[in-house]
């Protein structure tokens, strides 16, 4: 894997979240997401901007969805991890987790 | 159902990519609906804009950044490629006419040039705060005395800084300072440095840090003055070679033995030495010495820090609070504490005087502009036909646009960069005209913000100005065609039009700059004419400080100064020689109230400060002092310290206006008390005792240099020839006398006059530069108009040639056209003027703001340059033939 496309920390947390949704993600649910889990506020902006980054490098896809069967309710564009996108994400994480193996952080916690 | 701020809404889309604008704006009210269910609308509307604020970062990033973002795009290769033509284009535009360019661009330069260089003396003057932490923060503090409407601003009391070091809560620091020279001893040769005592908190105040060693901590004045000493770095490198060892050494400094403690770094010593803090070097630092209760008893200037958030005048009415516990001053005055920013020290003189130049500097490019305007619509004239033809032909308004937005930007870029040079070359020529009648011009830096409105303004002018002839082009376009095959449009009407209006203006701005310019040029005149009193020519005074550890005794100074006087007078090119204890422009004398022997005692007043003088016997000749009455002291009084006085005419008239004031007896009450009654023995002639333009009125009272004798002072050399030839020779009487004496300074009594008017000189030569620009500017715009109504009206004044009207007809109906803007232009100034008459007030002397004179003068000068302006262009008119003329319609 070339040395640019390593994750950064929020497209790694972007992409979880992805993951986590099955195929139900789009940006409010995202930023729902990551709020929840790390407790740090997310502005919809970032979850954006970092999904489009994300779809440029090939990790994500947009599929609109049909609209919702409620009134007004509106079609939503769902994200989904390309092969690319789960492979950099097994990657990343594999990395990450070989890192912090053998760290006080496992050792303590 | 509640729907979200639309202003956040139309934000956050405004930032967000064309294809995920509707899903994020759709999934935000998604959430706020969420949140108005759960928490109300009130916490749902807050969360919504806290969101947009967060997403506008990343947004505009992700925007900027995106692999099809525009910079990256074969789009943007195409715009590039444009740009380029366009450029090429206007370049080649402009060098088709390279007159019109160079105007420009020479226009340009000066007037933002001259306006950066006097908006960055402005900044750095008045706006800036101190170059240091919580700079903004540093005030001064002093006491303010009011009489008789006047107000006197002074450095505070003992009693009242030991009550604000006590009790007030404002200050996060308070310091004090002395200015002060020393006598350091040792090294090759004894040397005068200036110095301050200082308490600690003054370093603490600027952030100053020890180069090496330590700085000053209370113990150090707690042992009243105690044996320790700072230097700065300069000192620390000139006198004692950068050594890293003179820490812990001694030093004797005004014949006391102290112990180097630390060096500061050389910032500090800039800081202190910018002018907010005194004037003059500072090298070395003691501390001050305090007194038992925590006052100081030296009465150093006072300057604090307030804390954050406190404001000048919170501070201000702690003081005055304060104030009102303590006892009231046993000399029954009044004494008020005041509170100021530390910019507002820049003294009140300058200030006034960067006003008037800012709005002088403020004309200069308002007539820069004018002109520009001007010549920008004549040459939208001449290029009418063109854009209509390029239009007709079917060119796009935003190209025809584009290309006229190249062309400004290349003049406005070209003046700008010309302006860099304009204004640092001012800068450098403020400096030096201001010379070291005003310090604070030297601290005075090129700035760049100030730079860079500068460059907007051009930038603005040049863009809106060159965007005018489009507009005219596209409105001829909609003109009926028959006016347009005729060239009809082009001719000129016959009313007031945009070039006269800016030609009136023009005329009015250059009568305001130069009424101004008149005005303080005559001042600094009518200055430099004032009969200071006494005969400057030729007369050095050599300031000599004597320790008093090593002349403790009256006898001895009285000694070693007589001795002086001898000896240098008997040098072949020294005429005469006295000594004293000031000197013009530089006097103070005795104070305290005036009471004449037999006569009532006036109503208790408040001590007036006197100019006046302690004088040895020679130095009315020395000066060349007229004696009007009398005669001088005698050596024998000198010695003897005999009760006798000399008063200038103006004390003598005003306590004896009959005449009889010599053997009258005086004695002055102060409050320290009453002086032995003093025999008037001479009058003399009044001497200007501080500067040039000082009051005719103020009382001078001259008392034997004996009474009593201090502990340094001035000798009075009058020479035949240079008087800076003597200083050498006097060097060497004394390093004969006293090897380990320096001489303090000294002074060509003549220059030291005239650098008492050098803040006038530097407004009169500034703003005489302006008001030359002015005039220049204008007269050009003058002639640039009526040169243009000439060719417009070559038809009308070829048909009038051929029904019969002379060649002087034609030149008078040319000349009064260009008169008539002129006297209106005149009249508009002379109102101006009027009104701006109070503001220039303060910076005139011994002349009015309504001086006749030079009001006849500047309107004179420039109807006379608007005449020839005028007449110029009928030369123009001269090359008419009526036949072509006829021949045309």
């Amino acid at each position: 894997m070339p040395k640019g496309d390593y994750l950064a920390e929020f497209e790694l947390y972007v992409m979880l979240a992805i993951l986590r949704s099955k195929g139900e993600a789009y940006g409010a649910s995202i930023r729902r997401e990551i709020e929840a889990r790390t407790g740090r506020p997310v502005s919809i902006g970032a979850v954006y901007a970092t999904v489009g980054r994300l779809a440029d490098k090939g990790l994500v896809v947009f599929e609109m969805s049909d609209p919702r069967p409620v009134r007004g309710g509106r079609a939503r564009k769902h994200v989904h991890l390309t092969e690319a996108g789960m492979s950099a994400l097994e990657h990343s994480t594999a990395m990450l987790l070989r890192m912090i193996h053998g760290t006080p952080l496992t050792e303590s916690g | 159902m509640l729907r979200p701020p639309r202003l956040p809404a139309r934000i956050v889309r405004a930032f967000a990519d064309r294809d995920t604008r509707a899903s994020l704006t759709a999934d935000l009210q998604e959430e706020f609906e969420g949140r108005v269910r759960d928490h109300g609308p009130r916490p749902a509307r807050r969360w919504y804009w806290s969101q947009v604020v967060r997403s506008l970062p990343p947004l505009a990033w992700r925007r900027l950044t995106r692999r099809d973002a525009f910079w990256r795009s074969p789009r943007r290769k195409a715009v590039s490629s444009r740009a380029g033509q366009d450029l090429a284009f206007a370049l080649r535009t402009l060098a088709r006419a390279p007159r019109f360019t160079l105007v420009i661009v020479v226009t340009l330069a000066l007037g933002i040039g001259a306006n950066t260089a006097v908006f960055s003396m402005m900044y750095s003057l008045i706006v800036e705060p101190l170059p240091f932490d919580g700079g903004d923060r540093v005030v001064q503090l002093w006491r303010e005395g009011q009489r008789e409407g006047e107000r006197t601003l002074d450095r505070p009391g003992p009693d009242m800084v030991a009550a604000w070091r006590r009790e007030a809560e404002a200050f996060e620091v308070l310091a004090g300072f002395t200015e002060e020279e020393f006598h350091l001893a040792g090294g090759d040769y004894p040397l005068s440095v200036g110095g301050s005592r200082i308490s600690p908190g003054l370093l603490t105040l600027i952030g100053a840090t020890p180069l090496l060693g330590r700085l000053l901590v209370s113990a150090d004045a707690a042992r009243g003055m105690g044996p320790v000493a700072l230097l700065s770095e300069e000192l620390w490198t000139t006198r004692y070679g950068a050594d890293p060892g003179v820490v812990g050494r001694t030093a004797v400094v005004n014949d006391t033995t102290v112990i180097v403690v630390g060096v500061v770094a050389e910032p500090a010593q800039r800081i202190l030495e910018s002018g907010f803090f005194g004037d003059g070097p500072r090298d070395i630092f003691l501390p001050l010495p305090v007194d038992g209760d925590g006052s100081w008893p030296s009465r150093p200037y006072v300057m604090a820090r307030l804390r954050p958030g406190i404001s000048l005048a919170a501070a201000q009415a702690e003081l005055d609070l304060i104030q009102t516990r303590l006892p009231p001053a046993s000399s029954g005055y009044r004494w008020y504490p005041r509170v100021s920013s530390a910019w507002t020290a820049t003294p009140r003189g300058v200030r006034t005087g960067l006003w008037v130049l800012m709005g002088a500097v403020g004309m200069v490019l308002l007539i820069a502009c004018a002109n520009t305007a001007n010549l920008f619509l004549v040459r939208n004239l001449s290029r009418g036909r063109e854009f209509r033809l390029r239009l007709a032909l079917g060119a796009g308004r935003v190209r025809l646009a584009r290309q006229l937005l190249s062309e400004s930007l290349v003049l406005g870029a070209a003046g700008t960069a010309l302006a860099i040079f304009t204004a640092r070359w001012l800068m450098e020529a403020a400096e030096w005209i201001a010379g070291s009648a005003i310090e604070e011009v030297r601290a005075v830096r090129l700035d760049p913000e100030v730079f860079l409105f500068s460059l907007g303004l051009g930038l603005v002018t040049t863009i809106l100005l060159g965007l005018l002839p489009l507009r005219q082009a596209m409105r001829a376009a909609s003109a009926p065609p028959r006016a347009r095959a005729a060239g009809l449009h082009d001719m000129g009407r016959p009313g007031w039009n945009a070039h006269q209006v800016l030609v009136v203006s023009q005329v009015a701005l250059a009568l305001v700059l130069l009424l101004g310019a008149g005005l303080l040029t005559s001042s600094h005149r009518r200055l430099l004419h004032v009969d200071p009193g006494i005969d400057t020519d030729g007369l050095l005074a050599v300031g000599i400080d004597l320790p008093r550890a090593r002349y403790d005794d009256d006898a001895g100074r009285i000694a070693f100064f007589e001795d002086l006087v001898g000896r240098v007078e008997a040098l072949p090119v020294v005429s005469v020689a006295g000594w004293s204890r000031s000197v013009p422009p530089r006097m103070f004398g005795p104070n305290g109230s005036v009471v004449v022997e037999g006569r009532e005692l006036p109503e208790p007043e408040p001590e007036e400060v006197h100019a006046g003088n302690w004088v040895s016997p020679g130095y009315f000749r020395a000066v060349g002092a007229t004696l009007l009455e009398g005669r001088t002291f005698s050596q024998a009084e000198i010695a003897d310290r005999a009760q006798v006085v000399i008063l200038n005419q103006a004390a003598a008239r005003r306590y004896w206006p009959d005449g009889g004031a010599v053997g009258s007896r005086i004695s002055l009450h102060s409050a320290q008390g009453a002086s032995p009654w003093m025999t008037v023995v001479g009058v003399v002639a009044d001497t200007k005792a501080w500067w040039l333009g000082d009051r005719p009125d103020r009382l001078q009272i001259y008392i034997p240099v004996t009474h009593p004798t201090p502990p340094g002072g001035f000798l009075l050399v009058r020479s035949e020839e240079d008087p800076t030839q003597v200083i050498p020779k006097i060097r060497e009487i004394l390093a004969q006398t006293d090897p380990l004496l320096p001489i303090r300074e000294t002074l060509l009594v003549r220059d030291a006059f005239r650098q008492t008017v050098g803040r006038w000189r530097f407004h009169a030569l500034l703003l005489a530069t302006f008001s030359a620009l002015g005039l220049l500017l204008s007269v050009l715009g003058v002639y640039g108009v009526l040169s243009l109504s000439t060719i417009r009206r070559r038809r009308e004044i070829g048909v009038r040639l051929a029904l019969g009207a002379t060649r002087r007809d034609i030149d008078r109906v040319v000349v009064g056209q260009g008169m008539k803007a002129v006297a209106v232009g005149l009249a508009l100034g002379l109102v101006i003027s009027f009104l701006l008459s109070d503001f220039i007030g303060d910076l005139l002397w011994g002349v009015a703001a309504t001086d006749l004179k030079t009001y006849a003068g500047a309107v004179g000068l420039l109807a006379l340059v608007g005449l020839v302006a005028s007449y110029l262009p009928t030369r123009k008119a001269a090359t008419v033939d009526p036949a072509d003329s006829l021949r045309l319609e």
